[in-house]
């Protein structure tokens, strides 16, 4: 999540407690969140203030939006795995981080909602790249 | 109330003064007496010989002439230096007859009031009506006219457009008609001096400038905090633009 979008977040915690927001603050919130989606964030927030009333902290968020996460990885019953393609592609290069790299591409895809399980298929089923089906996928 | 009573000056040291000191009970009360008859009768301290007998015992004369309370004169007789401390019979009359004009001004002027439907047209009324209250009051020096009285809010004291006009300009924060509101029950559930005034319309301005010194001096909504968030990611977001494709570069 970039730091603009961190921005609108806190505007949204403001809309329920009036907070007061500046430089400072918004920097540190935009550093614990920044590996989550907005998308996550906005909804966590809210999940927060239907049931509490105290003052919403980065915690509760982050919290949240792992068990958001979480409930998005389980609906891939096998795991995620590279497609044949890129396998091919990262197996004749030889590198064992662009593996690592990939893998953790495609995994914070499917955590963070990107990649659903049906487009899993589609990818599985396809010679495309992870990065360039993402991209189309994005596009579509 | 207006009081058409007379008074005369009397120092409070005048029985210990080595004249009267002289006189017997009897003339003393005597030429107390006879002071309250110039002034009851505005003769400017003279006095017949048939008055002259009649206000005095032949003891008393004989002790007033000799002490000089009393002085013959050529068509009788005259209280010494009367006019000097009493009030002559052509300053009473000029008295009267400013009072009672100034009297048919304030009545007019109740009267221009209660059939005009403006309230501002009371408070103009209001600063005609004369003061006569009191005997020893005087006609301030200088003006035509006697002191204003004030009078109690009026009981149907409206904002009119013009003061509406004022209070944009000068209270833009105040709740206009609320604070309005106030003010009407305040002063009309007020008794005494301070629920007196003579100029309602100032009053009310005066509380108008009262209420903005209260009222909050732009302390931001929420909405104007969320705007200032919006504004301030917006900033941070083009700064971390720019070191990113610095450090690119």
């Amino acid at each position: 999540m970039r730091i603009e979008e961190t921005s609108a977040l806190l505007a949204k915690v403001q809309a329920f407690d009036n907070r007061n927001v500046d430089a400072a603050v918004l920097s540190a919130w935009s550093e614990i969140l920044e590996p989550h989606t907005l998308h996550d964030c906005l909804a966590a927030v809210t999940e927060y203030y239907r049931s509490n009333t105290g003052w919403i902290m980065p915690a509760h968020i982050v919290e949240r939006v792992r068990a958001m996460e979480e409930a998005r990885q389980h609906q891939f019953k096998n795991g995620c795995h590279l497609n044949p393609a890129d396998e091919d592609k990262i197996f004749a290069t030889g590198d064992s981080e662009s593996w690592s790299k990939a893998m953790r591409a495609l995994n914070r895809a499917a955590r963070t909602g990107v990649l659903t399980p049906a487009a899993y298929d589609a990818y599985q089923s396809g010679d495309e790249p992870l990065e360039a089906f993402l991209t189309r996928k994005a596009i579509q | 109330m207006a009081s058409d009573r007379l008074f005369f000056k009397l120092h409070n040291g005048f029985p210990e003064h080595p004249k009267a000191i002289e006189l017997s009970d009897k003339a003393f009360r005597q030429l107390i007496e006879a002071w309250c008859y110039c002034s009851r009768n505005l003769n400017d301290g003279r006095l017949s010989k048939a008055q002259f007998l009649k206000l005095f015992s032949a003891k008393s004369r004989k002790e007033l002439l000799s002490v000089g309370f009393v002085m013959e004169s050529e068509n009788g007789y005259e209280m010494h230096d009367y006019l000097e401390h009493q009030q002559s019979a052509e300053q009473v009359e000029n008295r009267r007859n400013k009072r009672a004009a100034a009297g048919s001004m304030g009545g007019r002027a109740k009267a221009n009031g209660l059939a005009s439907a403006s309230s501002h047209a009371k408070q103009t009324a209001s600063k005609s009506v004369a003061d006569t209250d009191t005997d020893t009051d005087e006609v301030p020096k200088g003006t035509s006219l006697p002191r204003s009285r004030g009078q109690r809010i009026p009981a149907d004291f409206t904002v009119a457009p013009a003061m509406v006009a004022w209070a944009r300009a000068n209270c833009p924060n105040v709740d206009g008609p609320r604070e309005t509101t106030k003010f009407i029950n305040y002063y009309q559930g007020l008794s005494g001096a301070k629920a007196v005034k003579l100029d309602w319309v100032a009053t009310w301005r005066n509380w108008m400038l009262n209420a903005a010194e209260r009222a909050p001096q732009g302390k931001p909504t929420t909405v104007d905090k969320m705007q200032s968030t919006l504004e301030l990611g917006r900033r941070l977001q083009a700064v971390q633009d720019g070191q990113q494709q610095l450090a690119i570069g």
